[in-house]
């Protein structure tokens, strides 16, 4: 190309670059950050002894809990398991534990490593959903005190942030739809725990006052997101074409009703874990939301698409709420169970028992010995919430044993725990009555 | 180059070997000097905390175009973005320390090019730089793009063309 364009771009190619003196400082400093990011791992026999990384200057000793396996490569599972429900990545450490900073360091560097505009969106709203998750298992576990919610809180309001960020990005990459998407995923979370919290202050007297902060945070949350969310499904319908705006609309119906069958899978595997009354209202709740969707369904077929977004987006709050109301009860039933002692024997089996996961070819993390507990027969289903964006339906074991797992690693403060009451049957009587 | 997982020595070669080039890419994306050298760092960083994850990456370069696009996306978000129509334009352009005459030397065949560039839609500047000035092939630049092959190569076609048709009509100017 002899063209004086391309002949200037030549000459710029061999005199435009950094000064000796700037490249060799830079080098420098990489040069220290090489060293200061080395992740090394030692295994010594049974017991896996994982120096983690120097930033956190921890030593952790994790027995049958990891496969051997580099540290950083366990968080990157971890950080990729990101997906529906209360999930193993919400239990495997909680705020106050010394696993947790690490934990943060994996999901931050998943996100780090997440290059588009879309998936960086729905893994920062993703987090959110987490954070909230780590509540809940803290109040289940008799942990949430003012410390672990302060901790919890922080990292709420980071990742509350970046998904804003994110969400915000994603618009103005040009992909409205997507964003729209995303920020409803993030208005179902913040609903749903909105009324958990309630629920545990419902519950505990001594709950309100530690919960105070995160609650705040949540409701604020959650007016901002509804309204980012309000905003851009009104973007999304008047700056397409029809065609566009109803391929959208139907989509977003789809996945609502991915949602509400995946509440209704829930409900099916676990009634025997809540009380007549929480399955009883969870069901009714559901008929709400498929009767949302059959309206929804008569407006896109009148052309009236942002009455049937509306309404979409409602059956997709209300059936992400069944949800996780439903599977904290659940929680909360279990830990009531192990306060009894009556299933200390099966409990203790899970501290040995494998959790065997399938993370899409990313390798799989187990632990040595055989589950006998019957809790793993009864692991229930739960879809990626990228996924239910979609609307499509995949399904991945939410994997109860874990809880026990972590349960009987974590050390117990039954002097911190919360007022729990449960009826002869190990129901709990008055802090999740739906 | 492919360099594996926590091979500091390789890893350092890879910067001595593209620094300059990613320095390019980002010199001509941001505001200032100062910026794209920081972006620079921050490039390799991220390269080697991905890395030291655990990853092998088979085609560095490339990757380090693709976390450099990545970079300056949010170091754009942090400073209120501005599309490269700005960018190219010199009046949003702070004026350069000129401490040699290499320095004057180039912001001038910058402006020519960015001048040039300007005629064309946004998409065909970023992937004629990729092509004409830091030389990767369709293939590695489908992977700073993150998109497929096909499209790059595509794209790329497109962009020549636009390009060859509005130097061909300025000459006649």
């Amino acid at each position: 190309m002899n063209h004086p364009f391309f002949k200037k771009l030549n000459i710029l190619k061999r005199t435009l670059r950094l000064s000796p003196t700037r490249k060799e400082d830079i080098r420098a400093q990489l040069s220290q950050f090489i060293d200061e990011h080395q992740l090394e791992y030692v295994r010594r026999g049974d017991s896996h002894r994982l120096l983690i990384h120097k930033e956190s200057k921890q030593l952790l000793n994790i027995k049958n809990l990891l496969r051997p396996m580099p540290i950083i490569a366990a968080f990157t599972i971890l950080a990729t398991m990101l997906g529906g429900g209360v999930s193993y990545a919400a239990q495997v450490a909680l705020p106050g534990e010394a696993f947790y900073p690490v934990k943060i360091f994996g999901e931050n560097l998943a996100t780090d490593l997440t290059f588009s505009a879309k998936a960086k969106a729905e893994l920062s709203a993703q987090k959110v959903g987490h954070r909230l998750e780590e509540a809940s298992v803290l109040v289940a576990q008799g942990k949430m005190n003012a410390t672990t919610s302060a901790i919890l809180a922080s990292n709420f309001e980071k990742n509350a942030d970046e998904a804003d960020n994110n969400i915000g990005q994603l618009k103005k990459s040009g992909d409205v739809t997507t964003a729209a998407n995303v920020a409803l995923n993030l208005t179902a979370f913040l609903k749903a725990h909105q009324e958990v919290i309630a629920r545990f202050e419902a519950g505990s007297s001594t709950l309100v006052a530690t919960l105070k902060e995160l609650k705040g945070d949540v409701n604020e949350r959650f007016d901002e997101a509804k309204k980012l969310s309000d905003d851009l499904n009104a973007e999304v319908v008047a700056s397409s074409s029809e065609p566009v705006v109803k391929t959208a609309v139907e989509g977003r119906v789809t996945a609502a009703v991915n949602v509400i069958n995946e509440a209704q899978k829930f409900l099916d595997n676990k009634k025997s874990d809540m009380s007549a009354d929480g399955v009883a209202e969870a069901n009714a709740k559901i008929a709400v939301a498929e009767s949302d969707i059959a309206s929804a369904n008569e407006k896109i077929a009148a052309g009236a698409y942002a009455d049937a977004l509306d309404l979409a987006d409602k059956a997709f709050r209300e059936a992400k709420e069944v949800k996780i109301l439903a599977q904290t009860q659940v929680l909360l039933n279990l830990r009531v169970r192990r306060e009894d002692g009556r299933e200390e024997a099966s409990s203790t089996e899970n501290v040995e028992s494998s959790s065997t996961r399938s993370n899409e070819g990313q390798g799989e993390i187990h632990s040595s010995g055989k589950s006998t507990d019957k809790m793993m027969d009864t692991a229930t289903s739960s879809k990626s919430d990228a996924a239910d964006e979609n609307g499509q339906g995949e399904s991945k074991n939410l994997d109860l044993n874990a809880q026990g797992n972590i349960h009987l690693n974590a050390e117990q403060d039954s002097n911190k725990a919360p007022e729990i009451n449960s009826d002869q049957n190990g129901q709990i009587k008055f802090k999740f009555e739906f | 180059m492919t360099i594996l997982k926590n091979d500091k020595t390789k890893f350092l070669e890879a910067y001595n070997a593209y620094a300059d080039a990613i320095f390019r890419y980002c010199f001509f994306r941001v505001r200032t000097r100062t910026e794209a050298e920081e972006i620079v760092q921050e490039t390799f960083m991220k390269t080697w905390k991905y890395m030291a994850s655990g990853a092998e990456i088979e085609n560095i370069r490339a990757f380090l175009y693709r976390v450099a696009a990545n970079s300056i996306v949010d170091s754009g978000r942090k400073k209120r973005e501005e599309s490269l129509d700005e960018l190219l334009s010199d009046v949003h352009r702070p004026e350069p320390s000129y401490e040699e005459k290499k320095d004057i030397e180039d912001a001038i065949l910058m402006k020519d090019i960015r001048a040039e560039l300007s005629a064309l839609p946004e998409e065909d500047r970023d992937i004629i730089l990729l092509r004409f000035m830091d030389d990767l092939s369709p293939k590695e630049i489908a992977v700073a793009l993150e998109i497929s092959a096909n499209n790059a190569s595509v794209r790329l076609n497109r962009a020549v063309k636009r390009l060859k048709q509005h130097l061909k009509e300025k000459k006649k100017l």
